[in-house]
């Protein structure tokens, strides 16, 4: 290489750190405001969290999605319970999804060539599109793999719970259209 | 990608060069879906991909210009590097001539792009077979260049260069990452049919069958536990 001086090795200390930060003197491109931090979990409590490593079904084998919390959120006022997932360090969402209480969706099937990982379907909705997902989580310990799918279970049968009461409120507010159908025919 | 749509308060282009085979594609990967990709599949002229990261400022796009390491005669052609706000030179720690090529990429990167910031990054320190210690890393120190050593396979610091140069182009040293707009999703009967729903999760439940025979690949767990 022609510059191979300019480049040369330099001589330094027993303390040298090269990941010492540097401040330069960059103009910046684009000076911004401060924002409010919105979760979108603001009306939700946390019903339970794991330590979780999540897989995704992909080309016909499971491939990583990333590591972190998932939280069981429970909303104040509809009350269902979603499945959320961020990314450790850069916060990214890997999971987001709503417990659906029907069948093949939501059911647990351990994962047969791992002892601590559960696998299921469902539509997730982590890039802001609903896709229909294989996933898989694995947990830290055997505690916490069996401790995962009792809180899984119970959220959904909680889910369950919900439809059916509304199912019953329901017919009621149907009568209504059906009579305003007749009047214009 | 899906981040096209999302609204964004800034957009930057970032250039990543580096030597073939240092893990530069791996990176951005590792960033956007999760996935470490172990295979070396080498990439041709240029991938250009978004990537969204939520900030105290709000949320901000890198366009990534992700670039092939393979043309070692001549550099790369000058619109890979127009119009850049930001660069990342990667090398791998455990190859001396990929370190010992990084004054090339930064002449090649620097005609080019005149003092923006650019972050260099020793990656694979994952690696039990480090060859470039941390020492002898020393050709940012003159130049106003971050180093980081990084991992995209366990993920260690795998933030910092991104962290590093969002302040550097925003002017706030104290921009952090935070935890982005997570909204409910819609329930499926708002977006298919019953029988789309009903073909789809027969297949599903074929599918389950062989997923539950899936292999994990083996990852490093420092970042988990």
């Amino acid at each position: 290489m022609a510059d191979n001086k300019d480049y040369a090795e330099e001589v330094v200390d027993d303390n040298y750190d090269p990941e010492a930060e540097v401040t330069g003197d960059f103009k910046p491109v684009q000076e911004l405001k401060d924002v409010a931090i919105v979760t979108g979990e603001e009306d939700e409590e946390v019903v339970d969290k794991f330590r979780t490593k999540l897989y995704r079904w992909r080309d016909e084998q499971f491939k990583e999605r990333g590591a972190g919390d998932l939280k069981f959120l429970k909303h104040k006022q509809t009350q269902k319970i979603r499945i959320l997932m961020r990314q450790d360090k850069t916060h990214k969402i890997v999971a987001n999804f709503n417990i659906s209480h029907k069948d093949p969706l939501c059911k647990l099937l351990p994962l047969k060539t791992n002892d601590k990982s559960w696998i299921w379907s469902c539509y997730d909705f982590s890039d802001c599109e609903l896709l229909l997902e294989k996933l898989c989580g694995r947990f830290i310990s055997a505690e916490e793999f069996n401790r995962f799918q009792k809180v899984f279970e119970e959220s959904r049968a909680h889910n369950a719970s919900l439809v059916s009461e509304k199912k019953e409120e329901e017919p009621k507010k149907e009568e209504e259209p059906k009579k305003e159908e007749a009047k214009s025919e | 990608m899906v981040d096209n749509k999302q609204n964004v308060v800034a957009e930057f282009k970032l250039v990543l060069v580096g030597d073939g085979g240092v893990g530069k594609t791996t990176f951005v990967t590792r960033h956007q879906t999760g996935e470490f990709e172990k295979r070396y599949i080498a990439t041709q002229g240029v991938n250009v991909s978004n990537m969204v990261l939520y900030t105290t400022k709000g949320p901000i796009r890198f366009n990534i210009w992700d670039t092939a390491g393979q043309e070692k005669l001549g550099g790369l052609r000058e619109g890979y590097y127009i119009g850049a706000n930001a660069a990342i030179m990667m090398f791998d720690v455990t190859s001396r001539i990929t370190y010992k090529n990084i004054p090339k990429w930064h002449k090649d990167l620097t005609r080019i792009c005149e003092n923006i910031p650019i972050v260099l990054v020793g990656n694979k320190v994952d690696s039990k077979d480090r060859k470039v210690k941390a020492r002898q890393i020393t050709f940012h120190r003159k130049r106003s260049l971050q180093y980081y050593d990084v991992s995209a396979k366990s993920n260690y610091q795998y933030e910092k260069p991104f962290l590093w140069i969002l302040r550097k182009l925003t002017g706030d040293p104290t921009l952090n990452l935070v935890e982005g707009i997570a909204l409910v999703a819609p329930d499926t009967e708002h977006v298919m049919t019953e029988d789309q729903i009903k073909q789809l999760e027969m297949e599903q439940a074929e599918a389950m069958n062989l997923a539950q025979q899936g292999v994990l690949p083996d990852d490093e767990d420092d970042e988990f536990n």
